[in-house]
């Protein structure tokens, strides 16, 4: 083991969390590093990347079109604590906007309606397309919520939540079980594989993939991996995931002079308390040190 | 002839450098003795001893054989050490490992159990943190484990989990001394002595968003690792300090330090039963005696069946946690 991957191991230690890490240079594809890099994690919130992914081939191939209007209806859409899921009203939007408001801020309203138009089959064939064989997205935040209720036989997903964050032994939960078929589930080589489609318009069209780029560059949340490239000139693009106990970040690090570096961090902590600064630091941190290491 | 009885005259006279008292000291009478060393020369063709007024002297090739007859005779005295402990099988030895944080009553309690549930068995208790336990659980270094939750523990067996209320340490001129009672806030001004943080992180801060979140924001937190220590901090009247040792059972602690109960939040050390992949007999009898020792029960009403842990059907799922906030839906999938 080297002493970027101990660091690495020790950072995530000291946050009390279970991580994995994969980097790349992808101006430069022989290097990379990797901890516990293909082991298989549960994605929360980061299977909307490979979803928006599949969107993006949809409109490629003209099944759908971006600036169609889309009715997100209270009631019906996937409630949330972001976006359209987390408003009162009846929304309407373009898909493109959705997409946006998806890989944004998480928005589960957006994610479940674009996950409705596209299907589990498409989701499914892309991943294929591009080799992913590790990855699997069979269902979507509302299908989370209902294996949630159903497994601790309660009547709301909060309800659910409150019980989930009482249960002593995290790891038991079917929720944050990769070998469960019902999650979906990635491990963070394919995660960098798949950006690294992404960022050389090898996934969809080059077209589509600048427009998956250019959401990516406004995630709103920058406790993670921009964190550790605070520089105002670095572009940290980057798809987020937090459920519970995991809290997790897939993303691109661009500088000026051409250098750029996909990372994924996947984590589940110890603890289920819904704010642990110190496993956001963690990620930023175990960001920061694979990325040094390559450049 | 019994080369290894030669052997031991030899020795014997090279020791004393004195027939009559290598005689004595081998339990013969001298005769045999020189006639047995006068065998050995003969059966190894040198000379090894001369005799003259003084006593005995070894010759120089006496000299030289002499280290070897001192390692043929140790390995016969190994070889026959071994046979006898072959005779009468040893004690079956049980390691078991326990994360830093129990104070002395519970230890006590738990040593005791132990002892009694496996009376013939060699039962280790030391302490470990959680990370190193793992490593020393998966390579048969331990039997058992008890690790300090919150943990991430991957490939080991997770028995039943056991939660040991902890009470305040204060200084005996802290207001809540007089009463036995404190809330966390009533902490407040004071420095926070706990064990290090490196020995069990999430555990540590967790302890710490606790102390926050009611009211308790330590002028500083010191890490220390010793309980002399942390007495004499908390006895010096500006820190304070939480302990396992309960206060209505816990007679004489020294001076200036008083064992309070924390009247708002509820501060407990969680701590987990783990084991490799399967509990050998007759370790599998100490889970459940590990159980009620830390947590007051009665071992005979704790039963003897080592069950793994499983997950606790929804209606016996403790209470929602006080801290979420009414009506907040955090937690949703971001």
């Amino acid at each position: 083991m080297t002493d970027t991957e101990q660091r690495i191991l020790r950072c995530f230690d000291d946050a009390g969390v279970f991580g994995h890490v994969h980097a790349v240079a992808l101006h430069d594809r022989h290097r990379e590093i990797g901890v516990r890099a293909d082991e298989p994690v549960v994605l929360a919130s980061v299977f909307k990347l490979p979803l928006a992914l599949a969107y993006a081939r949809m409109v490629d191939s003209g099944e759908l079109s971006a600036t169609d209007a889309v009715e997100l209806v209270p009631g019906i859409r996937t409630p949330g604590a972001t976006g359209v899921a987390a408003m009162a009203d009846p929304v309407t939007m373009s898909w493109r906007d959705a997409v946006r408001s998806m890989m944004t801020v998480s928005d589960n309203a957006a994610a479940d309606a674009i996950l409705d138009v596209v299907g589990v089959d498409r989701v499914a064939a892309t991943l294929r397309d591009l080799g992913l064989t590790s990855t699997r997205v069979p269902g979507g935040t509302r299908d989370l919520y209902a294996t949630l209720v159903e497994e601790f036989g309660c009547t709301s997903v909060n309800e659910a939540i409150t019980q989930l964050q009482a249960v002593t032994s995290l790891a038991e939960l079917a929720a944050f079980d990769a070998a469960d078929p019902r999650n979906n589930v990635s491990t963070c080589r394919e995660m960098t594989r798949l950006l690294s489609a992404i960022w050389t318009d090898r996934a969809a069209s080059a077209q589509q993939c600048a427009f998956i780029r250019s959401v990516m560059s406004q995630q709103v949340w920058t406790q993670r991996l921009a964190a550790a490239f605070p520089f105002d000139d670095v572009v940290v693009s980057g798809k987020t995931g937090t459920f519970v106990a995991l809290r997790h970040e897939v993303g691109v690090v661009e500088y000026p002079n051409g250098e750029s570096y996909a990372v994924a961090v996947l984590t589940m902590s110890a603890r289920a308390r819904l704010i642990l600064p110190a496993a956001d630091d963690a990620i930023a941190q175990a960001a920061r040190l694979a990325v040094a290491s390559l450049r | 002839m019994d080369l290894i009885r030669h052997l031991q005259y030899f020795a014997a006279v090279a020791h004393e450098r004195h027939f009559g008292r290598a005689a004595q000291r081998l339990g013969i009478r001298q005769p045999p003795l020189s006639q047995g060393l006068k065998r050995l020369e003969a059966h190894l063709g040198v000379r090894l001893c001369d005799r003259d007024s003084q006593g005995v002297s070894l010759t120089t090739a006496g000299l030289k054989l002499l280290p070897a007859a001192h390692r043929v005779l140790d390995e016969v005295e190994q070889l026959r050490l071994l046979a006898r402990r072959q005779e009468t099988p040893s004690r079956p030895r049980i390691a078991v490992r326990v994360a830093p944080g129990l104070g002395t009553s519970h230890y006590a309690t738990l040593v005791a159990a132990c002892h009694r549930a496996v009376p013939d068995a060699e039962i280790d208790i030391t302490e470990q943190s959680s990370a190193d336990q793992v490593q020393d659980l998966l390579a048969g270094r331990a039997e058992l484990g008890v690790l300090r939750e919150p943990v991430v523990a991957r490939d080991v067996t997770l028995g039943p989990h056991v939660r040991v209320t902890l009470y305040g340490l204060v200084p005996s001129g802290h207001p809540g001394a007089a009463s036995g009672r404190v809330k966390l806030r009533d902490l407040a001004g004071y420095h926070l002595v706990l064990p290090p943080r490196v020995q069990a992180p999430a555990a540590f801060d967790e302890i710490v968003a606790v102390c926050e979140r009611h009211g308790f924001l330590p002028e500083s937190i010191q890490h220390v690792p010793d309980d002399r220590l942390s007495y004499g901090l908390v006895a010096s009247g500006t820190h304070v300090g939480f302990t396992t040792d309960d206060p209505r059972r816990t007679t004489s602690h020294s001076s200036g330090v008083s064992i309070v109960t924390i009247d708002d939040e509820p501060l407990t050390l969680g701590l987990r039963l783990a084991w490799a992949t399967d509990l050998p007999q007759p370790t599998d009898r100490l889970p459940p005696v590990i159980v009620a020792a830390l947590t007051g029960l009665d071992v005979a009403a704790a039963g003897h069946d080592a069950t793994a842990h499983r997950l606790p059907a929804a209606s016996e799922l403790p209470p929602p946690p006080l801290y979420q906030p009414p009506g907040t839906p955090r937690g949703w999938q971001e």
